[in-house]
């Protein structure tokens, strides 16, 4: 017979759902890649190189001289030269200059969450190597800023921005559904009216009123704010559905019934008896959510309705690749946008094994 | 079990005979029906419609009928888990004497609960998932400030002695139990307090045939161990007729007969009690008798038909049930019955 | 036949019937099993009987024993991970031919032809047979056409005379109603008439009357009784209610644990149970008009897990009767004519 509780038999479930325990992975290794910024990018993602605008992504290579393996990594330098019909500039790799790739590398002096000092970071070319040597592992933008550090940078204000989104839309939602489920009659009526509203408004719009509403003149620490508050003044109530319905549903069953008539308080049910019921399928219910707010940041961005340069999150960034012909030129532009969908991806299926896993009777 | 040695506060309802512990009387239920945007109230679902009892201590009153005849609503209502529309409950709590539920106080209520409890029908339902047998039974001791720590553990182990499931059992989950099992927790959650009145909802009818025996035993062995009364809502009636001391018998939404057991199974005087009875399929092939077939439904409980509401489905009816509603009278000692023509009648009840 | 008109009438059921008349479908130690992570569960583990033009089989059993996956195993419609593993379940055609079900694709043509056509089925919970979406006579019509190629006329016809057959008055106001406008006795009645449609040799009903109410549930019985007169149908009904099988069954199958204990006459079986199993249910019931009873004679344990069925005869771990050794291997045995019994000791035990 089995003995496990609830949150362990969810856990034995969800670890047979293959791809969902992949995608947890690849959503845990972004996350620390966010957290970490400072240390894995290799450059200041605000530095502006003159001599690399557009510069094309240099590949780590494993080969050494003879083409053979070798377990030193490297770069090969770069070579500009100037296009004599259309009088762009092109680079192409120097194969003459190989530059080996370290780890831990002292760089560029940075505040570590703007607190602690320091200049190691993960990789890096090794400091005999000349100044100025490119190492632009994804590329470079219009002002020859790196955009592999970019990116990573970005990925600390898109993905934070969707989790904080998501915790402040599930306060709203566990408030105003639990309220509405709990209680119903009229309250419910009009909560529930107002969720049909603001579903029934069309978000890009919203989002310009709203975004137009910001003051220009907001630092960007504020923006960030009432972006996060933006997102989620207008996705809670998926959530608060969610939340309803459990209620509703539970308020049926016959065990909150028989806790009532042995005396548990109304705090006591909702605690210990409903939200344990229905916390999984919450849980479910945010990973699911968590991509939505990513993409809303990311769209808002790249409207230029939300976060504005000087801040780098993917939707700046991909503001950036805007242009078709900027983006048939310089693709690389776009990898900002690759990122987005995989996490976005790896957020559902996480959420669609957790969903299964939180299903007591399951398929 | 005590009776009359707490202190009686309250006065005694009227129709209260001495032994009583339950006294209802002119019990109304009715659900409002809402259509529309605005939810407008268009009718109402008459669920229970004037419904008086009395329960005795230490006796098992069964309430019989078919789906939608309100027996369920009437145990709720008893229970409090609604609030009736009309009528009185009153109640002889071992403390604080009679009370009438339905208006009870808050505070009076806590009191009530804690000697009056529930057995469901769905042993899957009835036990939350999420917490092991220890809160399940410990609950309402803990609740109540009765019992904690190690002597909740105690208690609860004990408890389950008593309903026949190993102590050990205590840390389990219910998902880990079989349907009997299952019930047996929740009977041990229900007398946990040592209630007065338990009210049974169909305890057996989610269990297995060789699971329904165990179960109606040991709900007999608790009851002569622990004094307790039960009301015991069921649709089966030869599960009724085993375990009932008296048995009302219920159709939408009214009581149309109320007897001592074998009074009501071997001379009812109700037809629809009559026809009720004729239907029960007996395992015994040789009887393959004569039926009783009911023309037509159960009738609509948001617009039941004028007068007697079994009328179009009586073969006995005469133009006085089409228009007035007969009245529950006592045509013999504890037997009444709710019928116009129950003195001209002379109905089959079970074969012994 | 039962009309609106006679508000209540007083029927009789007729007595219990010999299985002489010629086999329908002969089941022949059938056994379907689930494979499944946890290991096997032999859901139905060597189960053989008859069924008969004109006479009804009993299945009787508690839940998990079996009873419904025969049923399914039949019809091929055995959920996965189940699987019809041997056996044999010999249909005799209206022609004569014989036709093996078992070996049969469960999407085949022919097992779809069948279905429905030739082994009709109604099921507990007659909101899950008919569709909330579809009238009852666009449900009824759709079938007749599919298995008889009629035109739209013919099969609004059939459709209409099967519902006055299954006591449905004013058959053209049902047949426009969706399943929701109905009462749960009319749902079921509509259902039987649905499966009806085809004038099916073999009719398989798995608890028809447990969602019903008992008045409900005598009505009900009575008319497949009647049904079947006319029809000359075979039948085998599967319920767990033991009062229901005595009133409609002629032959009766006890189950436990996916195996065949006992199989015998209805009157045999009530009066004469040969089986521990059989007996301790039937003595474990409180029963009508019994006069002051004390405690039940109830069944100890509980049922066993599927997963791990005791070895030997399944039942031991609850039989009072139980003798080591002697009970490890019980045979099916013939212990008068027609009463077979799955016990070491038959005979013996009473």
């Amino acid at each position: 017979m089995l003995v496990a509780s609830q949150w362990k038999l969810m856990f034995w479930r969800f670890r047979r759902h293959k791809l969902a325990m992949i995608c947890t992975v690849v959503v845990i290794f972004f996350y620390v890649v966010a957290l970490f910024a400072e240390v894995i990018a290799p450059l200041d993602p605000n530095k502006v190189s003159n001599l690399y605008r557009y510069a094309p992504p240099q590949p780590i290579s494993f080969q050494d001289k003879d083409g053979g393996f070798s377990l030193r990594p490297f770069v090969l330098g770069m070579k500009s030269s100037r296009d004599t019909n259309t009088l762009r500039i092109t680079y192409v790799p120097d194969p003459t200059k190989r530059f080996p790739v370290n780890f831990f590398v002292k760089g560029e002096k940075y505040k570590f969450w703007g607190i602690w000092e320091s200049d190691v970071h993960l990789m890096g070319l090794a400091p005999d190597a000349p100044a100025n040597t490119p190492f632009f592992l994804l590329g470079t933008d219009r002002l020859g800023r790196d955009m592999f550090s970019r990116i990573v940078y970005g990925a600390r204000i898109s993905l934070s921005i969707g989790l904080v989104g998501v915790l402040l839309s599930l306060v709203f939602g566990i408030l105003l559904g639990g309220v509405s489920g709990y209680y119903g009659g009229w309250l419910d009526a009009v909560i529930q009216r107002i969720i049909e509203f603001i579903r029934s408004l069309p978000t890009i719009p919203v989002w310009m009123a709203l975004g137009a509403a910001m003051p220009p003149k907001w630092p960007p620490e504020y923006v960030y704010f009432g972006i996060t508050i933006i997102l989620s003044l207008l996705g809670w109530t998926g959530l608060a559905r969610v939340v309803r319905g459990r209620f509703l549903a539970l308020r049926e069953e016959d065990f909150v019934l028989a806790a009532r008539l042995t005396n548990c308080s109304e705090s006591r049910i909702i605690f210990r008896h409903m939200v344990p019921s229905f916390a999984s399928h919450i849980i479910a219910s945010i990973t699911l959510a968590v991509p939505g707010m990513i993409m809303s940041e990311t769209s808002l961005s790249f409207l230029g309705l939300g976060l504005r340069s000087p801040v780098i999150s993917w939707g700046v960034l991909l503001q950036e690749a805007q242009n078709i012909q900027t983006v048939a030129l310089f693709p690389w532009l776009l990898i900002p946008g690759a990122a987005v969908i995989l996490i976005v991806l790896a957020f559902s299926f996480v959420g669609d094994g957790l969903r299964d896993a939180a299903d007591p009777y399951g398929r | 079990m005590t009776t009359n040695t707490s202190a009686q506060t309250g006065t005694v309802p009227a129709g209260a005979v001495d032994g009583d512990l339950l006294v209802v009387r002119d019990l109304v239920k009715h659900f409002p029906i809402r259509k529309g945007f605005w939810s407008k109230i268009v009718g109402h679902v008459r669920a229970v419609d004037g419904v008086s009892f009395n329960v005795r201590q230490g006796e098992t009153l069964g309430l019989v009928g078919e789906s939608g005849c309100g027996k369920t609503t009437t145990s709720r209502l008893v229970m409090r888990a609604y609030q009736p529309t009309g009528g009185t409950i009153h109640f002889r709590d071992r403390t604080q004497g009679w009370l009438d539920i339905p208006t009870a106080s808050a505070t009076q209520v806590r009191g009530v609960r804690r000697n009056l409890q529930m057995i469901f029908q769905d042993p899957y339902s009835s036990l939350n998932p999420r917490m092991t047998l220890l809160d399940i039974i410990g609950e309402p001791l803990m609740v109540n400030g009765v019992a904690k720590g190690s002597e909740l553990q105690d208690r609860v182990a004990e408890l389950l002695r008593l309903v026949g499931l190993h102590p050990e059992y205590m840390a389990r989950y219910p998902h880990a139990f079989s349907g009997g099992q299952r019930q047996r927790v929740g009977i041990a959650r229900a007398i946990a307090l040592e209630p007065q009145l338990v009210v049974c909802d169909e305890p057996v009818s989610a269990l297995d045939v060789s699971i329904q025996a165990q179960t109606l035993n040991l709900l007999e062995d608790l009851q002569a161990r622990l004094g307790l009364t039960y009301i015991f809502v069921a649709h089966d009636l030869s599960v009724v007729q085993h375990v009932s001391t008296r048995v009302a018998v219920m159709y939408v939404g009214r009581i149309v007969e109320c007897a001592p057991t074998e009074d009501l199974f071997f001379t009812p005087k109700h037809p629809y009690t009559e026809a009720l009875l004729s239907a029960v399929p007996t395992p015994d092939p040789t009887r393959r008798g004569s039926r009783i077939f009911l023309a037509g439904e159960v009738p609509d409980a948001s617009n039941p038909p004028p007068g007697c509401h079994f009328h179009p489905r009586c073969r006995y009816a005469a133009d006085i049930c089409r228009t007035t509603v007969p009245p529950l009278t006592e045509i013999a000692p504890g037997h009444t019955v709710a019928c116009h023509m129950s003195d001209q009648l002379s109905l089959t009840g079970v074969h012994s | 036949m039962m009309t609106s008109t006679d508000a209540v009438r007083v029927g009789t059921t007729s007595a219990p019937r010999a299985m002489d008349t010629p086999v329908a479908l002969d089941v022949n130690d059938l056994r379907t099993h689930f494979t499944m992570p946890g290991g096997t569960v032999r859901a139905v583990d060597g189960v053989s009987y008859r069924l008969h033009r004109g006479r009804t089989l009993g299945i009787v059993g508690e839940s998990g024993c079996g009873k419904s996956v025969t049923a399914q195993s039949i019809l091929g419609i055995v959920p996965r991970p189940g699987k019809v593993v041997s056996g044999s379940m010999m249909l005799t055609r209206g022609d004569g031919s014989t036709l093996e079900l078992a070996g049969l694709d469960p999407k085949g043509k022919v097992i779809r032809s069948v279905r429905g056509n030739e082994i009709a089925y109604i099921f507990q919970e007659p909101m899950s047979a008919l569709s909330p979406i579809h009238t009852i006579g666009h449900q009824i019509t759709e079938v007749i056409r599919l298995h008889t190629g009629a035109n739209r006329d013919q099969a609004r016809e059939r459709a209409e005379t099967v519902m006055r057959q299954v006591g449905l008055p004013r058959p053209d106001e049902v047949l426009g109603r969706y399943p929701h406008q109905l009462s749960g006795g009319m749902r079921q009645r509509a259902v039987i008439g649905i499966a009806l449609a085809c004038n099916p040799s073999i009719l398989i009903a798995d608890e028809p009357t447990t969602a019903l109410d008992v008045t409900t549930e005598a009505v009900i019985l009575d008319l497949v009784r009647s049904l079947q007169d006319t029809t000359g149908m075979a039948i085998q009904f599967i319920t767990h209610n033991l009062g229901v099988i005595a009133e409609i069954a002629d032959e009766v199958v006890v189950m436990y644990m996916g195996r065949q204990v006992e199989r015998a006459s209805v009157t045999d079986l009530f009066l004469r149970p040969q089986h521990p199993y059989t007996q301790a249910l039937l003595r474990s019931m409180p029963r009508l008009g019994k006069r002051a009873q004390a405690r039940l004679e109830a069944i100890e344990g509980m049922v066993p897990d599927p997963f791990s069925v005791p070895v030997g005869c399944a039942f031991h771990t609850r039989c009072r009767h139980y003798v080591p050794v002697r009970c490890d291997q019980p045979e099916y045995v013939e212990v008068a004519p027609g009463h077979w019994v799955r016990c070491s000791r038959a005979g013996e035990v009473a």
